[in-house]
């Protein structure tokens, strides 16, 4: 008996989100008839790719057992910035200071949590304030509007029928992918996460990689920052709140262990579409706003609950 | 004993990153007031949130006034929330103005503790926007008024047999409750003007797009859409823009400032209604002086209300400086 439910805790842990996201697509498929269409998968896709960008980073961040708390405010930051240069005319200026922005925030992030050992949860806290505030600075508050339209092809374009962004998420899910799981640097990565001392002692720079990871989260975070920006055709210094948390919550419903040493891209992207049908599936319902918030709360609480499970039963396994 | 070690460095680096926070807002602070020579008058201006927009243009309205006439003005960030709004607003009596500007971050209660701070250093009190019903006077519009317009506005121009789509501000806010309420009380005087949905987009542009990118999904006919503010709006604008709907969908929202008109100019945005930002904050200011010189004792609550005004196609241009 025992180990029938050991068989199907780690079997769920494996498909289970998979079985999830398909569950929910059947269910919203049958109260919503218009659910189920090609365009509307593509505006999910579109919708997910910001915080999916992000949680690319997060996947990787929570991995070595870390987290990141500062994304929607970095991603703020970088967009005020994006802004200034869009509306300027300058777009090359424009995406690279962008991604140059939130790359300092993350190399920041990463420096000071490596050198000092601080827990990331209270480094990244400080600087989801900073880059806010950075953001703030930077026009006073007030929004800058009416980019150049080139720029705001970015987000808004598409080749074929595929709008832009979701190429970009594409390609950077795959990027991620490689990265995480197929390089000696990925493997460091699941390594510093299962256990850090081991990890040290087999010869791993724990302190570069972490760094790393935070400086890559940086730069997924400004590339997301582009995207936004162009989408939403302005720089708005109250933009992407809670957006870390759409993006832990997808890379968790994902099957990523805020334990750390477990988690996969494949994963954080169901995790995100996941996500995303609710979203849009309750709103074409025209669920209340009150109910919407209960269902994600409810959400965010079973995957966790799912999460310990995995956990346990990896534990079992070991 | 390691553990110690860490724990004494954590509190010291909070301390220290606060102690930095601060003295960096203090000079941020006297460099935006300008270098009055005449210090005789200092006032606190208490904003709710520097992250605000429509607030942040009501406090450059009242900046711009105090510079004029030589007043120190003192930002002081509520952060959106009550309790640091208050500690705040007591730090910066305690360092002493002549009066207080506040929006307050909650609105629900009657605002006595900020009463109790202001009577404690015995400074006038005034509430700018949004209401705070112990303050000597309150400066603002009727939020309701608002809603009422929009409603009126939509059944004058697009009859009375409409599907609505609804997006509202944060939940439970005061402007989102009495802007819907208002909108609502209009709305349901017509049988056949059905609200096809309604959903809350947080104030913000992108979460409007998402929310009206997910509507337009649904196939379902929407002939309005309004919005308790502009931002939101514009983000719906967004999203019928990039579906080529914009002709069909009228998209109706509330601020009509910087943003909002250049939004109308671009036919993202049908209508919106003017709510005076800088015109509010010079005003507060003016109470503020009216207060000190005695025009108002603080003795009974009293309004100065700011009227609103429909800003349509024909005549958005007027609002653009």
């Amino acid at each position: 008996m025992k180990n029938l439910s050991r068989g199907i805790t780690g079997r769920i842990g494996k498909f289970g989100t998979l079985l999830v996201l398909l569950l929910i697509i059947v269910i919203l498929s049958i109260a919503e008839p218009n659910f189920l269409s090609l365009k509307n998968f593509t505006n999910i896709m579109r919708q997910v790719s910001v915080t999916g960008i992000i949680s690319f980073g997060m996947t990787m961040v929570i991995i070595t057992g870390g987290i990141d708390l500062s994304p929607g405010s970095t991603l703020a930051f970088a967009g005020m910035v994006i802004a200034i240069f869009a509306s300027a005319g300058n777009n090359i200026a424009a995406a690279l200071s962008g991604i140059g922005i939130a790359l300092l925030c993350g190399v920041i992030n990463g420096g000071v949590i490596a050198v000092t050992g601080i827990p990331p949860f209270i480094m990244t806290l400080g600087m989801q304030l900073m880059a806010r505030g950075a953001a703030n600075i930077v026009t006073g508050g007030f929004p800058i509007t009416n980019l150049n339209d080139t720029f705001r092809q970015i987000g808004g374009g598409s080749v074929g029928i595929i709008p832009i962004p979701i190429i970009i998420y594409a390609v950077l899910a795959v990027l991620s992918h490689l990265i995480l799981a197929k390089t000696a640097f990925g493997k460091s990565v699941y390594a510093i996460g299962g256990n850090k001392e081991a990890a040290h002692l087999c010869g791993i720079n724990v302190k570069l990689i972490t760094f790393l990871v935070y400086a890559y989260m940086g730069i997924m975070t400004g590339i997301a920052a582009i995207i936004l920006t162009s989408r939403v055709n302005a720089g708005n210094a109250s933009v992407g709140v809670n957006y870390e948390f759409d993006a832990i919550i997808a890379t968790v419903i994902g099957g990523t262990s805020l334990a750390g040493g477990i988690g996969t891209i494949f994963g954080c992207i169901i995790g995100a579409l996941v996500v995303g049908c609710i979203d849009s599936g309750l709103t074409m319902l025209g669920v209340s706003a009150f109910y919407q918030q209960i269902f994600k709360g409810a959400l965010i609480i079973v995957s966790v609950i799912l999460d310990t499970y995995r956990s346990k039963a990896v534990k079992i396994r070991k | 004993m390691k553990k110690k070690i860490v724990s004494i460095i954590l509190v010291l680096t909070m301390i220290l990153s606060l102690a930095a926070c601060g003295s960096k807002e203090k000079k941020e602070d006297t460099k935006e007031t300008g270098e009055s020579s005449d210090k005789s008058k200092k006032i606190a201006y208490c904003i709710n949130s520097s992250t605000d927009t429509f607030e942040v243009y009501v406090y450059e309205g009242a900046k711009k006034y105090c510079e004029e006439k030589g007043i120190e003005l003192v930002l002081v960030d509520g952060e959106d929330d009550t309790a640091t709004q208050l500690s705040k607003m007591d730090s910066i009596c305690e360092s002493g103005v002549d009066g207080v500007i506040l929006v307050p971050v909650d609105t629900n209660g009657d605002g006595s503790e900020y009463r109790k701070i202001a009577d404690e250093y015995e400074v006038p009190l005034v509430s700018a926007v949004r209401q705070c019903q112990s303050a000597w006077v309150m400066v603002s519009t009727d939020s309701s008024e608002a809603g009422k317009m929009q409603g009126e506005y939509i059944v004058e121009n697009y009859g009375e047999k409409l599907d609505v789509a609804l997006l509202v501000g944060i939940l439970g806010s005061e402007d989102m409750t009495k802007r819907t309420e208002s909108l609502k009380g209009v709305l349901s005087k017509y049988p056949d003007i059905n609200i096809v949905f309604e959903d809350c987009a947080n104030w913000n542009r992108d979460e409007g797009m998402a929310i009206a990118e997910n509507w337009i999904q649904s196939k379902k006919n929407i002939d309005v859409v309004v919005a308790n503010n502009d931002e939101m709006a514009i983000g719906v604008g967004l999203a019928l823009e990039a579906s080529d709907m914009l002709e069909d969908v009228a998209v109706i929202g509330i601020d009509a400032q910087e943003n909002g008109l250049a939004a109308m100019e671009d036919g993202i945005l049908t209508a919106s209604v003017f709510q005076p930002a800088g015109e509010q904050g010079k005003t507060a200011v003016e109470t503020v002086l009216d207060c000190i010189d005695g025009k108002y004792t603080g003795e009974k609550t009293e309004w100065v209300q700011i009227n609103f005004e429909m800003v349509t196609q024909d005549n958005f241009k007027e609002y653009m400086q």
